[in-house]
């Protein structure tokens, strides 16, 4: 089952054109809408970081150009039984300062990715034990079979123990203080690139790590910097001053592909976005509402049904989108074929109000982020003017994300309203029930993303079977039932799955992977 | 001085055209976007009445246009002749109640330190000199930084206005205390003064009855081009996306918005309200330029 889902999203890949890399030195410069929030990689587990910092950090395993997993760090392992695993190390890996890779710095990192502050909890929830054997083996012991344990590695970067200690940065940056610590701009990874200057918001250089242990293209600097702009953003591609524009503005795909020099790169992203509800508060904060009509059923289908996805797609998306029915797209394992969105329409909107005693409506806050994702603060706009003619009053917060996120994220999750979207990196619906759906449960290193607070036991329960099933059919049969039990629920409203474009400069080969990474050490400059 | 307005006011007018032509755009922008919600044909900033369906619709004048949309239409459907006006009128409430701030506490400032001198003076212009090494643009983004921080999302979001004024008019005082600081030097020794002193009128009296319409002139001329300064600051700030909220956009606003579709040939929503702002930022300072000129008798 791994084998075939992974071999028909390979289909999607842009792959490189060149035969041979030229040996000679290449800058790519990049830009994107918005920064990595800081170079600790286990502190915000939100793409666009993760996958920032995938080229500095490296995890025990990781999706080699084809999207298949493949040893990283780890060069190869093996199940001694149903529930024990053994990594052996790669051999003469160097950190960018120098220092010898070995076993403990492994365990440090997922001591550290254990840890209060950290965002990656989920990535060891079924793990029950690790330990060094030696030098360059590590062996994890899961609470129970775990079919995906490589599939939940793939987000646990490795960092330097004595790096890490010496400069005070042996926990997390706690992302909700918005603290400024030495791992916020500082970076010691085994990956291909190492960082040569960090500006938070404003420029980020990276260079060739010389002593990389593996084979690499011919980029040797990366120079990135966020523009939010979009119409800088373009005119930079267009002008030739930067090289990598991701995402692409939607409403300048045309001019790009027009345009000289330059080429759109497109597929399927596995991003699916969707609006919360808090559905934990007695009280939604920020509403003069008394009480919490989200704890009510019909309020949540009456939003599901108020909010015109697909007018969304057609106008905001300009149809660079699918429609959602669920919270994964349909490549992810554990998709539903069977379950369909609830339709657009006003009358059963308003009519599911009124029975929930909110017949003309009500008045809340909604938070949104305007430099995340395509289009997200467009999408929360046109939002609240879909909600407006069911009687429901929105105020809406869109603010950069280095403001949305730590308002919105746990402990406090200091929002009732909100557009958000998740990723599931392991190409397995378990990580959006570990992440986003299943009942809060943070010191467990579940729920860390359910900032809706939803919570559906059957689900829950399903999800937990599912997660130490090792059969193949029956562990998708069972992801599948909880997200339909999931999605009748109505804890999130599903709106679409965006497109993945990027805007490049003709002579640069990309790799794109549905999941948003961007592996620079696969990219070439011709 | 006010006697002086009685006697050649008009005449000075009538023979500046452009004093005429720009008085009138000002009072026309006044009261149409004041009574926006009468003269705008949509209400953007109600999202009930916005439709998605309708969005980026050329001016009514191009191919694939809607005539119910005078000037086009943004990417949320909103109409954008009306979001101009009610923009604007946001616009022009910031600039003006941004000034009174400023005017407000540079005069208070400035005739204290003129009137008193000594202790008062040094410490009220070192405090001013020092804000005004900085430039006005950044002290508003460090007041509002500051507001931002320190005020809950939702209620920043929804006192944007009064958060701006404040932000823009605590930026502007210095130049208001300054010209007021010198003028009221000149008046203090001034033989009226002295007779006021002579006898016994309370310091206050002196300094608000006698003084103060004294050197209002210099503070009419300043406030008026600082109107279209704090206009044009008030856009740079919501510019950089420190303003206004998404939903209820001003001018700068709205400019922003517009800006990120330069390049996808929906260039009416940034080129009517660009040309707006222009317009409205060009009439005030010609008609401020006038009242100098007016005030002044050596240009005469």
């Amino acid at each position: 089952m791994l084998k075939s889902y992974l071999a028909s999203l390979s289909t999607a890949l842009v792959l490189s054109t060149a035969l041979i890399a030229p040996a000679h030195a290449e800058t790519l410069r990049m830009a994107s809408q918005g920064d990595a929030t800081s170079l600790d990689p286990h502190s915000h587990n939100e793409s666009f970081t993760n996958y920032f910092l995938a080229n500095i950090y490296e995890g025990l395993v990781a999706r080699d150009k084809t999207f298949e997993i493949a040893g990283q760090l780890a060069e190869s392992w093996e199940q001694v039984d149903a529930t024990t695993w053994r990594f052996n190390l790669r051999d003469g890996v160097t950190f960018h300062d120098g220092s010898a890779f070995a076993a403990d710095d492994v365990i440090f990192s997922m001591d550290r990715a254990l840890s209060e502050t950290s965002n990656f909890k989920h990535v060891l929830a079924s793990v029950e034990s690790y330990s060094a054997v030696d030098d360059m083996t590590v062996e994890i012991v899961t609470k129970a079979p775990n079919p995906i344990l490589l599939n939940d590695l793939l987000d646990l970067m490795i960092l330097d123990k004595q790096w890490a200690e010496a400069n005070g940065a042996a926990e997390p940056i706690n992302l909700q203080a918005e603290e400024k610590a030495f791992s916020a701009t500082n970076a010691n990874g085994t990956g291909p690139f190492s960082v040569v200057s960090r500006a938070q918001g404003e420029r980020t250089t990276l260079t060739a790590f010389e002593g990389y242990w593996g084979e690499t293209g011919n980029v040797s600097d990366v120079d990135f910097t966020p523009i939010n702009n979009a119409a800088t953003l373009v005119s930079a591609l267009l002008s030739g001053e930067v090289d990598l524009v991701m995402p692409l503005p939607l409403q300048d795909i045309a001019r790009v592909e027009a345009g000289e020099g330059v080429k759109v790169v497109s597929s399927a992203e596995a991003r699916t976005m969707y609006i919360g509800m808090d559905q934990w508060r007695d009280q939604i904060i920020e509403s003069p509402v008394e009480g919490n009509p989200f704890l009510d059923l019909r309020v949540r289908q009456a939003i599901a049904h108020a909010v015109d996805a697909q007018a969304i797609i057609d106008r905001v998306m300009q149809g660079q989108a699918t429609l959602a029915t669920q919270y994964v797209m349909d490549k992810v394992n554990g998709y539903n074929p069977d379950l369909s969105r609830l339709d657009y329409n006003v009358d059963t909107a308003k009519a599911l109000l009124a029975e929930a005693g909110y017949p003309d409506g009500f008045e809340l806050t909604m938070d949104c982020s305007t430099d995340r994702y395509v289009n997200d603060g467009q999408i929360c706009q046109a939002t609240v003017s879909l909600l407006a003619r069911v009687g429901i009053t929105v105020n809406l917060i869109a603010q950069p994300k280095a403001q949305f996120f730590p308002k919105v994220v746990a402990p406090d999750f200091g929002t009732s309203f909100f557009l958000l979207s998740w990723t599931p990196s392991t190409m397995d619906s378990l990580n959006v029930f570990q992440n986003v759906l299943g009942t809060r449960d943070l010191d467990n290193g579940v729920g860390a993303w359910n900032i809706s607070g939803c919570s559906v036991p059957e689900a829950d329960a399903l999800a937990a079977e599912a997660a130490v099933t090792m059969d193949a059919a029956a562990r998708e049969k069972m992801l599948q039932d909880a997200m339909a039990l999931m999605v009748e629920d109505v804890c999130l409203v599903p709106l679409h799955v965006q497109q993945l474009v990027w805007g490049a400069a003709e002579n640069i080969d990309v790799v794109q992977h549905p999941t948003f990474e961007f592996p620079l050490e696969y990219f070439n400059v011709n | 001085m006010f006697d002086r307005i009685r006697s050649d006011f008009w005449y000075e007018l009538l023979n500046s055209p452009v004093t005429i032509v720009s008085a009138i755009i000002i009072v026309l922008m006044i009261i149409g976007c004041t009574f926006a919600p009468i003269f705008a044909p949509h209400t953007p900033f109600d999202p009930a009445t916005i439709s998605i369906m309708d969005n980026n619709m050329p001016p009514a004048w191009a191919d694939g246009a809607d005539p119910r949309f005078l000037l086009g239409t943004d990417l949320q459907g909103r109409d954008v002749l009306s979001a101009m006006l009610y923009g604007g009128r946001i616009s022009l409430l910031v600039g003006i109640g941004a000034v009174a701030l400023s005017v407000v506490i540079g005069m208070a400032v400035g005739l204290l330190a003129g009137y008193f001198g000594g202790m008062a003076d040094a410490v009220l212009m070192r405090i001013a000199e020092i804000q005004f090494a900085f430039p006005p643009i950044l002290i508003a983004l460090l007041f509002n930084g500051i507001l931002k921080a320190s005020l809950p999302a939702d209620v920043f979001a929804q006192a944007a206005v009064p958060i701006m004024i404040l932000a823009i008019g605590l930026a502007g005082w210095v130049q208001f205390a300054r010209i007021v600081r010198a003028s009221t030097l000149v008046q203090r020794n001034q033989d009226y003064v002295t007779a006021c002193h002579a006898v016994g009128l309370p310091t206050l009296t002196i300094i608000l009855r006698h003084i103060t319409p004294n050197i209002l002139g210099p503070v009419l001329v300043l406030a008026m081009l600082q109107i279209a300064v704090a206009i044009v600051t008030e856009a740079t700030l919501s510019f950089l996306g420190l303003g206004t909220p998404l939903t209820e956009p001003s001018l700068g606003a709205l400019i922003q918005i517009g800006s990120q579709y330069l390049f996808s040939g929906v260039w009416w929503v940034v080129i009517f309200p660009g040309i707006m702002l222009l317009v409205m930022v060009v009439a005030f300072n010609l008609v401020a330029d006038w009242v100098r000129d007016y005030l002044n008798p050596r240009l005469r």
